[in-house]
């Protein structure tokens, strides 16, 4: 019987001195419910418990006297911690327990370590075992013992966070990327919404953005602000309608329901147009205001309107069409004066003439009605020009502004002997148009038709309904009128509509021409919207057709109409 | 046709060439025919010996024509008497400030003959 001093330090306490026997340790290890084994200084085991048996599936009496501790861990023959604290083969403690071993802080002379055991139990096992040095009351180690702790659940859990903690670290950079990314693109849009936004504030025209029916103001831009003496601030959020009351022409207010804004939100497309808009203090200008709708996901939420303050546009166009009436007024003296006189001697009232003074003053005459001619052309092409002649839309017949235009020319078809032939389908509908733009599109074609067709001609005037729009959508009323005239030669046809033009078999024919008949009749007919097209053929005859859409013209204000011309 | 008594016209013209050459010609077709060479002159002649229908040009120094016309309907000696405008101004607006001012027709000088105005004065009068 020996004594055993454990070297244990159980915190300041010494244990006690008196021995213990050994019927007791055994007794102590036996009963642990700690897996534990006692080697001797032979490393034979002399203690293998009853924890550690059922443990590691080895019973006491297999290993008992044996030195194979080592194979309850190992599946080949190693040193076990004990093993080496008996040989003091301490610096194989590293070597062996690499990463993995610790030297106890409480125990003196004990090292434990942490390791998984692949061959034990069904997958392996960390365990979590400590060894000490036993030696004898001379301080000479006689064995060691080893205890053993299954800390796989433990180990496993740590595992488990590790992992998770990975995870959530993969999870954090990612977001961290995802993040600057979107710093990234915010700054982008930031940038893009500046430089917007600076593109709107400084572009010239008025600009202001309104959302909703109520035509709340969201945004204006500075041209927007000097316009109307408001400031950003003072009127965002505000209804456009109470801010800038809208007039028209003969001054009456806009109602709301009728202003651009509204008719956007309708799905209407107004054209431009010009309207009368109340600054901030009382005062009125002329704007010419563009909306369009903003559409968002599919719904019209608001609109953007552009605004243009033409109060000079409009005094340069007044001045430009009271200087062409004057001048026109001036120049139309002289003719006056000529057409007069001219008349009053062919009707004999100063005394008779001979034969070849009644020539040369009918010349006179005629000459001179050209030129009046002349002059209320010019008057109609600057009109024509601005784009500044009414469109005043009637329902009108286009039958009996037809008949009525051929009858102006009775004497001249009668003094050409010409075969004049009207046909006008039955029951063509009427068509909104200005009464006077189509009188001067008809009077142009019916008196081209005359001059251009020589003696004993035939010309034929025809309104029917066709059965396809040329633009598409619906029937046409198609006016043509045809004549076995001179023709159109191939090589002018192209310049037929130009300003002053006169192909040069016309010339020939008729020395009074303007060359703006065609211009003018052109003009019209492209500001009203509808087409004009021609057949010719030199030496044969021209026809020329003029589709009416069932529509007609739409009303346009303007300056003044057109003048008839003279016959 | 009225015979007894020969009818007024009152010319208001600032071009005295064009007014003797209208006037000869409403004289020979059998009218007594008085000339004003501006608006001023027109409202006194009107007032002195009324006419039966005015002939009144538009653009005249002292009194233009569209001035004449309102004071003339303005007072109650003229507010029934037939005025033709007769001018070579041809625009929508000046058209439609005559009617509203009054006036009973709008012709342009230049696009009527001397026989053609003769023949719408003598309708006028008819009606």
């Amino acid at each position: 019987m020996g004594f055993f001093n454990f070297g244990l330090k159980e915190k300041q306490e010494k244990p006690p001195a008196h021995k213990i026997s050994l019927e007791a340790l055994r007794g102590i290890v036996a009963g642990s419910p700690i897996p534990q084994f006692v080697i001797d200084k032979n490393h034979a085991i002399i203690y293998w418990n009853g924890a550690l048996a059922e443990y590691s599936g080895m019973r006491a009496d297999q290993m008992i006297g044996t030195n194979h501790q080592w194979q309850a861990f190992y599946g080949y023959e190693r040193p076990c911690l004990a093993d080496l604290l008996i040989d003091r083969k301490l610096a194989l403690i590293p070597r062996l327990y690499k990463g993995k071993y610790s030297k106890s802080k409480l125990v003196p002379e004990a090292y434990s370590a942490t390791d998984f055991f692949p061959g034990m139990g069904r997958a392996g096992k960390w365990l979590y075992f400590t060894a000490c040095p036993i030696r004898d009351s001379k301080g000479e180690i006689i064995g060691a013992v080893e205890t053993l702790e299954d800390v796989s659940d433990r180990k496993k859990a740590e595992i488990s966070i590790k992992n998770h903690v990975g995870k959530l670290q993969k999870s954090k950079e990612a977001l961290i990327l995802a993040i600057r990314d979107l710093d990234t693109e915010k700054i982008k849009l930031g940038k893009e919404k500046a430089k917007a936004e600076a593109i709107l504030m400084s572009i010239g025209d008025g600009l202001v953005i309104t959302i909703g029916k109520e035509g709340k103001i969201l945004l204006i831009n500075k041209a927007f602000e000097r316009m109307v003496g408001w400031s950003e601030q003072e009127i965002v959020g505000k209804s456009l309608f109470d801010v800038m009351p809208c007039r028209n022409e003969e001054g009456g207010l806009i109602p709301p329901e009728k202003r651009f804004i509204s008719l956007v939100l309708d799905g209407e497309n107004p054209e431009t147009a010009t309207f009368y808009y109340s600054r901030r203090d009382g005062s009125c200008f002329p704007g010419s205001v563009t909306v369009s709708e903003i559409e968002f996901e599919g719904e019209k939420i608001g609109a953007v309107s552009v605004l243009r303050d033409v109060t000079r546009e409009m005094e340069i166009d007044r001045a430009k069409t009271e200087f062409i009436s004057l001048a026109s007024h001036q120049l139309r003296d002289a003719p006056t004066a000529i057409s007069w006189c001219a008349e009053t001697l062919l009707a004999g009232s100063l005394g008779p003439l001979t034969e070849r003074q009644k020539e040369y003053l009918e010349e006179i005459y005629r000459r001179n009605r050209s030129a009046i001619g002349l002059i209320n052309d010019l008057l109609n092409v600057s009109r024509i020009d601005m784009g500044t002649f009414i469109i005043d839309p009637e329902n009108i017949s286009l039958e009996d502004i037809c008949r009525n235009e051929v009858k102006q020319f009775a004497l001249a078809i009668k003094e050409k002997k010409l075969d004049l032939t009207e046909i006008y389908q039955d029951n063509l509908p009427l068509v909104a148009a200005d009464p006077q733009l189509v009188q001067v599109v008809f009077q142009n074609l019916i008196s081209n038709a005359i001059y251009y067709t020589g003696e004993g001609g035939r010309i034929k005037i025809e309104i029917r309904l066709e059965a396809d729009s040329v633009k598409g959508g619906g029937k046409d009323i198609v006016v043509m009128v045809s004549d076995t005239g001179y023709g159109i030669p191939r090589d002018q046809q192209a310049k037929i509509f130009e300003r002053m033009f006169r192909a040069d078999n016309a010339k020939a024919v008729r020395s009074g021409g303007s060359g703006l008949g065609l211009y003018v009749v052109k003009a019209i007919l492209d500001q009203v919207g509808w087409v004009i097209r021609f057949e010719s053929q030199e030496g044969k005859g021209t026809v020329f057709y003029v589709n009416i859409p069932l529509t007609g013209m739409a009303k346009r204000e303007g300056q003044a109409k057109l003048t008839r011309g003279v016959v | 046709m009225g015979l007894d008594k020969k009818k007024k016209i009152l010319i208001i013209d600032d071009e005295p060439f064009l007014a003797r050459v209208l006037s000869d010609k409403l004289s020979a077709e059998g009218f007594l025919v008085a000339c004003a060479k501006n608006g001023e002159e027109g409202l006194r002649e009107v007032f002195k010996d009324r006419p039966d229908i005015v002939l009144l040009d538009l653009v005249m120094p002292k009194m233009d024509g569209m001035t004449m016309l309102k004071k003339l309907r303005r007072d109650e000696r003229g507010r029934d008497l037939p005025v033709i405008v007769f001018s070579n101004l041809n625009n929508d607006k000046i058209m439609n400030e005559s009617f509203a001012s009054g006036a009973s027709d709008f012709l342009v000088k230049v696009n009527n003959s001397l026989d053609g105005v003769t023949r719408i004065i003598k309708s006028r009068l008819d009606s």
